[in-house]
């Protein structure tokens, strides 16, 4: 009897032990966040003397020269476009290419998929010089709309991989009760084929366009007027305009931080299965 | 009957083609005529400023990158950075993610909060770790005052010594939560049977793991070596907002060679001799890795 409640006790105690652990191991990813979000509200002074402890006041002055001063809105306005309008722009064009490729019977159809996953491998850095080469020759740089059809080729990859695998989860007899009605292949894509591959599209969408969103080098590349600029680079400038002053710095780290923790929260499961599914294959 | 008509779109090709044009039209102009062209301009002396012109030196750059100190220099940072991220990474990403793939109550928080830094934009992430690592007021040195190892005091980006370590620390932490997704799902793959007819057969912790757990996770101990490698090999983003490469190189990657030849000395024929190689480095990297850890299973 006793024994057995003994047992018992040391159970418990190894559970409690177990999640204090976790708590702990918690700390790290969370930690440098929190070290951020206490410091976005102190004086220069008060960070240098006490960076540790909680701020003298919660005053949002710093928060008002990252949004009045700065102009942060339009940074964080400027990044959601490019990443919505390269998400778009990307979700056509690959919903397209996975329909082909997961349910058209062409006799390529392998090839060309293990073309684009191949792709997935490609260091976009190696080819940084030709193709700001090919933007600078045609014109195109500081323009949003060819960054857009830059994002939806650097990302297709992915997306294709995500949607494609959904699509060909789709059973045949839905297209097939279609075709009797005389659908043709453009009104089974359109209205079948997409509505029904939706959990692998809001996947892909989701995790490009975090991806697009958190990007820095083809903004550092494609885009120069400071009107134009991500919140990455508008970061980047800050730092280097305020260095003397460290407040604003740390507000200007969580608002730029904030779309994403909002995005992730709500899509949790898209985005955790999309950078899955794409590591899984890189 | 019906089954001859679905085919039929297949016997369409043209309806097939015109689906699949756009992106195999954007993917070939944007991601594979540079790969040639990047291989082209290998071959030329060329600034790449307007109307300056190409002068071909043949194999000239290959052999300029192989003599080059600061190539060597990039490398063996490269190298650096992969042996830290095996040593760092691998027990984190496999604790990481035998803990998530118990599934236990609370493992769910735990993924997601494990996962935040990964969602991240790097500039944001970057920036917040430069700070961490001040000398003077980050959390790093005052937690290292703290606990009392005054002589870990350092300026960890600034010293040469430790500006690699402490890069390499914040790309582990960035992609913990990935790495935690990709072993959580190669275990959860396992057949509980396994386990437990090896708890029958008394088998304990440390066993079951040597024994079913590390062998049976193969294959993603193989994706994971490919995605280090090749990731360390690819690495730019972080380490350019930390540290420019810096102190005097000791971050510096080949990609930051490529983009300060490209786009601040003017030199695109070495940028992208440079580039190139690591292009092909990278494919020839996978390729072994795969080659290697197939043939020992069979």
């Amino acid at each position: 009897m006793t024994k057995n409640r003994k047992k018992i006790s040391v159970r418990k105690a190894k559970k409690v032990l177990g999640g204090v652990g976790l708590a702990l191991l918690c700390l790290i990813p969370l930690y440098p966040l929190f070290f951020t979000f206490l410091c976005s509200f102190k004086g220069t002074f008060e960070i240098y003397s006490s960076s540790f402890a909680l701020p003298e006041s919660w005053a949002l002055i710093n928060y008002e020269t990252v949004i009045f001063q700065a102009r942060f809105f339009k940074y964080v306005g400027n990044s959601l476009v490019i990443a919505g309008g390269s998400t778009l722009v990307l979700m056509i064009v690959t919903c397209m290419a996975s329909y082909a490729l997961a349910r058209l019977g062409f006799k390529l159809n392998p090839w060309i998929y293990m073309f684009f996953i191949t792709g997935v491998t490609i260091p976009v850095h190696s080819i940084i010089i030709p193709l700001y080469k090919m933007f600078a020759d045609l014109n195109l740089l500081d323009k949003y709309i060819p960054l857009f059809f830059l994002y939806a080729a650097a990302h297709s990859a992915r997306s294709i991989l995500i949607i494609t695998g959904n699509m060909r989860g789709i059973s045949r007899e839905i297209e097939e009760s279609a075709i009797i009605d005389g659908c043709n292949a453009f009104q089974i894509f359109s209205r079948i084929i997409v509505p029904l591959a939706k959990p692998g599209v809001a996947t892909a969408a989701t995790i490009s366009f975090l991806y697009i969103y958190n990007d820095l080098l083809f903004p550092i590349l494609f885009l120069t007027s400071r009107s134009k600029q991500t919140i990455s680079q508008g970061l980047m400038s800050f730092e280097g305009e305020f260095s003397m002053e460290l407040g604003p710095i740390f507000a200007a780290i969580i608002v730029c931080v904030i779309p994403m923790m909002l995005l992730f929260f709500i899509f949790q499961k898209q985005v955790i299965n999309g950078i899955a599914a794409g590591s899984v294959k890189g | 009957m019906t089954k001859l008509m679905t085919k039929g779109f297949g016997k369409k090709p043209l309806v097939t083609i015109l689906f699949l044009f756009p992106a195999v039209f954007l993917y070939l102009i944007i991601l594979i005529w540079p790969i040639f062209q990047s291989a082209g301009y290998s071959l030329f002396e060329y600034s790449g400023i307007m109307n300056d012109t190409k002068k071909f030196i043949g194999l000239d750059n290959y052999i300029k990158m192989f003599t080059d100190p600061y190539f060597k220099r990039d490398m063996l940072n490269v190298l650096k950075l992969t042996a830290i991220s095996f040593i760092v990474h691998i027990p984190l990403a496999f604790g990481l993610g035998l803990i998530v793939s118990r599934g236990k109550r609370g493992s769910n928080l735990f993924k997601t909060i494990f996962f935040i830094p990964t969602i991240l934009p790097t500039a944001a992430v970057s920036l917040m770790w430069k700070f961490l690592y001040n000398p003077n007021w980050g959390a790093i040195n005052s937690i290292v005052r703290a606990l009392g190892f005054t002589s870990f005091n350092l300026d960890w980006l600034g010293n040469r010594m430790s500006a690699m370590y402490a890069v390499s620390l914040v790309n582990a932490w960035v992609s913990s939560g990935e790495s935690m997704i990709i072993f959580a799902a190669g275990m959860t793959g396992i057949p509980s049977e396994l386990y437990e007819a090896a708890s029958i057969d008394g088998a304990t912790g440390l066993k079951r793991l040597t024994h079913i757990t590390i062998p049976l996770l193969r294959e993603t101990f193989r994706t994971y070596f490919i995605l280090l490698i090749t990731g360390a090999l690819k690495s730019f983003n972080l380490i350019f907002v930390m540290t420019q490469g810096g102190p005097n190189g000791a971050t510096e990657v080949p990609t930051m060679m490529v983009y300060f030849n490209g786009f601040r000395y003017y030199n695109y024929g070495y940028a992208s001799a440079v580039a190139f190689f690591i292009l092909i480095l990278g494919f020839l990297i996978s390729y072994i890795v795969n080659k290697l850890i197939k043939t020992e299973s069979m």
